[in-house]
């Protein structure tokens, strides 16, 4: 009997060693490619090139100090891809959301990317905002 | 032979068979995965090797302007220490029309860089198209009405649109305003006394954004037939404030040579005329826009009006990622950089190679 045992158990072994090797297999597939960051990472030099470019005669700062939200929205339409979803927050010095109307194309769905840039106004009273500018791929 | 005996040599045999499917098996499983984590930060490296191009002036720094230099190291941007802002010459001499132009193997030398391969591009942000909608002879006049399209990939761009008219030494301006639908009209009266090849020239300057500036050339014959395609009779290389014309025949005789830009328009004063080469300095127009250079004259009894823009775009340069043995993993960025304090996109496709 106890031999009988000895070639059962080694049996079980083989299965026993087919399952951890299945397992370890199955976990290698599982651990996909890492995923392609690189198409968020152009939407995100897009989005910082655009306030970058709309800064670089201070028109952005003169925008976001008259609170003309539309000039804003219209301005950024033109300078992101048109296939891209934007959502612009502003914030004054202290953090707070000066934005009272959404800055924005569309909902933002899916991979979603965010760009952070410091305005400084050239006025009289010196004035920093914070402009955190989201951007996803409209599929 | 005891049972135990072939139990065991069964399981002996599936260890050796999952053993050796296992090594066959894997790494065509781990390929992917290692092949993955090997070009991970290609498109980082590719990216900064893109924005290089363009926050560097290139060896000598003015490059661009000197019509014999070749830059011993490549960089587009402009000496006034502006982010992404280019230097027009350098941009201009990147196109193949241009005769100063630098070509593919020498911007590749001066890159220092083997195995990337490249594409660039710079147009307009927007596009500006020109129809002409009626012509009306009446007698002695002629008129013309011409629709304007302003689109940004098929989205209407509300803009501002300066016009010229150009036909021999006759220059009409005027500017009006497209709806928000991006469509606008222009409309010219022009004597018949005058006649030969005509240009409609439409600058467009989007209202959200007063240097994101377009233009559109349009051709057409004045009482005469439909020209010939733009630069037949003469080739126009516009380099540091000088026009290069090249005329293409002994026959070919420039009547009046202009520059225009949103606001301006000016006659080109002439620098030197040799054979079949003639050459004009054009005025730097403060405003932010391009500069259509534009030559009327005759080749034979043939008349002719011919242009080029400064900065001379759209370009293109580089390799053809559409061909089959470059497509795959190209890496793409868009950029919007500066030009003369206009806008434009410039796109740019690496892409490893060898």
């Amino acid at each position: 009997m106890r031999r009988n045992n000895r070639g059962q158990i080694r049996v079980m072994e083989a299965f026993l060693s087919a399952f951890l090797i299945f397992s370890a297999l199955a976990i290698s597939m599982a651990l996909s490619p890492p995923a392609v960051e690189g198409n968020d990472r152009a939407l995100a030099a897009q989005g910082m090139q655009a306030l970058v470019q709309l800064d670089s005669d201070g028109k952005l700062g003169e925008m976001i100090h008259t609170e003309n939200w539309t000039a804003l929205t219209d301005a950024l339409r033109l300078l992101l891809p048109v296939g891209a979803a934007y959502n612009l927050t502003v914030y004054d010095g202290n953090m707070q959301q000066i934005t009272n109307s959404p800055i924005s194309n569309c909902d933002l769905v899916g991979d979603v990317v965010s760009v952070e840039y410091l305005c400084a106004v050239q006025s009289v009273q010196f004035e920093v905002y914070t402009l955190r500018l989201q951007l996803a791929v409209v599929r | 032979m005891p049972a135990t005996t072939i139990d065991t040599f069964f399981a002996c045999s599936l260890l050796v068979v999952l053993v050796v499917s296992a090594m066959a098996v894997m790494p065509k499983i781990m390929y992917p995965f290692m092949d993955g984590l090997a070009h991970k930060n290609d498109d980082e490296r590719l990216q900064q090797f893109a924005q290089y191009i363009l926050l560097n002036t290139g060896t000598p720094s003015d490059w661009g302007k000197n019509r014999t230099t070749l830059p011993s190291t490549f960089g587009l941007a402009a000496d006034d220490a502006l982010a992404y802002s280019l230097d027009v010459d350098k941009v201009s001499r990147l196109n193949s029309r241009n005769c100063y132009a630098i070509d593919y193997a020498e911007l590749l030398d001066a890159l220092k860089v083997s195995n990337i391969a490249l594409k660039i591009s710079i147009q307009p942000v927007f596009n500006t198209s020109i129809t002409l909608l009626s012509s009306i002879n009446n007698g002695n006049q002629t008129s013309y009405d011409f629709g304007i399209s302003t689109t940004n990939s098929g989205l209407a761009v509300a803009s501002d649109l300066s016009s010229y008219f150009v036909v021999g030494d006759c220059v009409r301006n005027t500017v009006i305003s497209t709806g928000s639908n991006g469509q606008g009209t222009v409309s010219f009266t022009v004597q018949n006394s005058v006649n030969g090849s005509a240009l409609l020239i439409v600058f467009a300057k989007a209202k959200a954004n007063p240097r994101v500036v377009s233009f559109g050339v349009y051709s057409f014959g004045h009482n005469v037939s439909t020209p010939e395609p733009n630069q037949t009779f003469t080739a126009l290389s516009p380099l540091n404030r000088v026009l290069n014309a090249s005329l293409n025949s002994a026959d070919t005789i420039v009547s009046n040579a202009y520059a225009f830009s949103f606001g301006y328009w000016a006659n080109l004063t002439q620098l030197s005329n040799a054979t079949q080469t003639i050459e004009y300095s054009f005025p730097n127009f403060l405003d932010q826009s391009a500069t259509i250079l534009a030559l009327t004259g005759f080749n034979g009894t043939k008349s002719f009006a011919e242009w080029t823009a400064y900065p001379q775009v759209p370009l293109n340069i580089g390799v053809n990622f559409d061909s089959s043995s470059l497509k795959g993993n190209v890496a793409s960025f868009t950029y919007i950089v500066t030009i003369n304090a206009a806008m434009y996109e410039l796109q740019m496709k690496c892409k490893e190679v060898g």
